[in-house]
């Protein structure tokens, strides 16, 4: 943990190949692999040749239009997507907050999702032990449940889990994308509070919003996306009220 | 190296492992009445009715104990059929996750293996118990064999579960097309037969049939009571080691742009 972290982006493009139906069936392969190769893909650029450097302590937000590429270039430094071309350096143990509960599985209960999640973040079982009774806890999900499958949850149950789990990180470089609404207002406040500390302890914060008072609130600094590319980087004080104004232009 | 790399996030995450192999043995039997019994339920059927159907309707000989010689053969092919079925779905069924975060592709196929590779242990483990005790077998020195020829078995399954896991995201007729291959296989591999049965004529088929080499170690162990040849062992080597160098190939080449196809 003290070991300084960064991220380092150099010329990354992503091109998504776009399927007119995703997975070729045997059948267009055999039968016409021309067809297969040519006709029936389509390739976009996602994100174009981006290149920027994220330093120990800074706070990002990644900000632009819908489609912009910021969800895409998130998942590229999370690692989930091989860039197409340019290089990528991180330093510090990436902890994507990309939308909790994506590991869980409706048919394990609370207890074992716990488990198979927290290992998926990196938690062993020893130290997920110990954690339990605070995740658990800061839930508020009664205990009569925690041995019954997620499925029988409410919607508003899983994500107190998840997100109960997740907060119990202690991540270096944590990203976040379109921070999710967690139960009802009780629990909002409670959460937010305790996302404040998470993100305050991080090396790196990594935020992809539409929301400007949530980037002004956690960013010192903002990426203005469009089209894939970088238009605009420097302090959120700055970048926020012309994107805001911008926005707002194109807007009928 | 690639493969090493692999090796090392295997390791890294084997916590995630462990708990993907817990959660599908768990979930497989949860709200059964007779829950993992299932499991042993089934292979102890399977022989019974083989070896009703192929020694008192057909009049099938192999030499040996009939019971003895489809256990040897049947319960590792079952253990590879299942693999290679789970296999299909191993790395889809997992997509809402791969896309959030980053995980090694190859979790999900080798936890597939070794789950079904626990369900074949146990199995083995309680139906040898019954066999012998019902002195159907003896116990003999050729079982000392018997490890090597499970760990054959075991990486075998493995190298043919990652590539199919891997193919299937681009081509998902790969596992209708193992369903189709599996049936035929079953017949051109010797296990409700002896090889020695076939007429020569059609013998280099069943021969260049890999599973063929792998099952064989079995029969020889445990339903003869020999240890393999020096032969039968360098061709279960053999076939192992294409599987898994060739099937680690295919999923290595095809991992990287698994994540845009699914």
């Amino acid at each position: 943990m003290s070991e300084k972290s960064h991220i380092r982006i150099r010329n990354v493009n992503l091109d998504f190949t776009v399927y007119s139906n995703r997975s070729l069936s045997l059948r267009e392969v055999i039968l016409n692999p021309f067809m297969a190769r040519g006709a029936q893909k389509q390739s976009f650029s996602a994100v174009n040749d981006v290149t920027f450097n994220i330093e120990h302590g800074e706070r990002v937000a990644l900000i632009g239009a819908n489609g912009a590429g910021k969800s895409s270039l998130l998942k590229i430094i999370a690692g989930v997507y091989p860039p197409t071309s340019g290089t990528l350096d991180i330093r510090g143990k990436i902890t994507p907050l990309i939308e909790m509960g994506a590991g869980f599985h409706p048919e394990l209960t609370g207890r074992e999702n716990l488990f198979l999640n927290g290992a998926i973040l990196g938690f062993s079982r020893r130290e997920m032990q110990d954690r339990l009774p605070d995740i658990i806890g800061f839930s508020e999900i009664p205990l009569h449940f925690i041995d019954t499958s997620i499925k029988y949850y409410s919607s508003g149950m899983q994500t107190r889990l998840a997100f109960s789990l997740a907060m119990e990180l202690a991540p270096e470089i944590v990203i976040f994308d379109e921070i999710f609404a967690a139960g009802d207002a009780h629990f909002v406040d409670k959460a937010s509070s305790r996302m404040e500390q998470l993100i305050t302890a991080a090396h790196i914060m990594i935020l992809v919003t539409h929301d400007l008072k949530l980037a002004r609130r956690f960013a010192s600094r903002c990426l203005w996306l469009q089209k894939g590319a970088i238009i605009k980087d420097g302090p959120a004080a700055e970048v926020l009220p012309e994107y805001e104004r911008t926005m707002l232009q194109t807007q009928p | 190296m690639r493969i090493a790399d692999d090796l090392r996030s295997l390791y890294r995450y084997r916590e995630v492992l462990v708990n993907l192999v817990s959660a599908d043995l768990k979930l497989r039997y949860r709200r059964s009445v007779l829950g993992y019994f299932w499991s042993l339920i089934h292979p102890i059927m399977t022989i019974t009715i083989m070896t009703i159907v192929l020694t008192h309707v057909v009049k099938v000989s192999t030499g040996t104990n009939y019971v003895l010689y489809v256990f040897a053969g049947w319960l590792p092919w079952n253990f590879l059929v299942n693999g290679f079925w789970g296999a299909g779905a191993a790395i889809i069924n997992n997509e809402s996750v791969l896309r959030k975060i980053y995980l090694p592709k190859i979790l999900f196929p080798v936890s597939v293996t070794l789950a079904r590779f626990m369900d074949f242990m146990i199995n083995l483990t309680a139906l040898f118990l019954i066999l012998i005790i019902i002195s159907y077998l003896q116990p003999s020195l050729a079982l000392l064999g018997l490890p090597i020829a499970i760990v054959l078995l075991f990486l075998f399954t493995a190298g043919v579960t990652v590539a199919l896991a891997a193919v299937n995201v681009y081509i998902r007729d790969t596992s209708h097309m193992v369903t189709v291959l599996m049936q035929w296989g079953f017949y051109l591999t010797p296990i409700i037969y002896d090889l020695k049965q076939i007429p020569d004529e059609y013998r280099p088929l069943f021969e260049l049939n890999p599973i063929t080499h792998i099952i064989r170690l079995f029969q020889t162990i445990i339903s003869k009571g020999l240890f393999p040849s020096a032969e039968e062992w360098g061709m279960g080597v053999l076939v192992t080691a294409l599987a898994l160098i060739g099937g680690y190939a295919v999923f290595a080449r095809l991992e990287r742009n698994l994540i845009f196809r699914l």
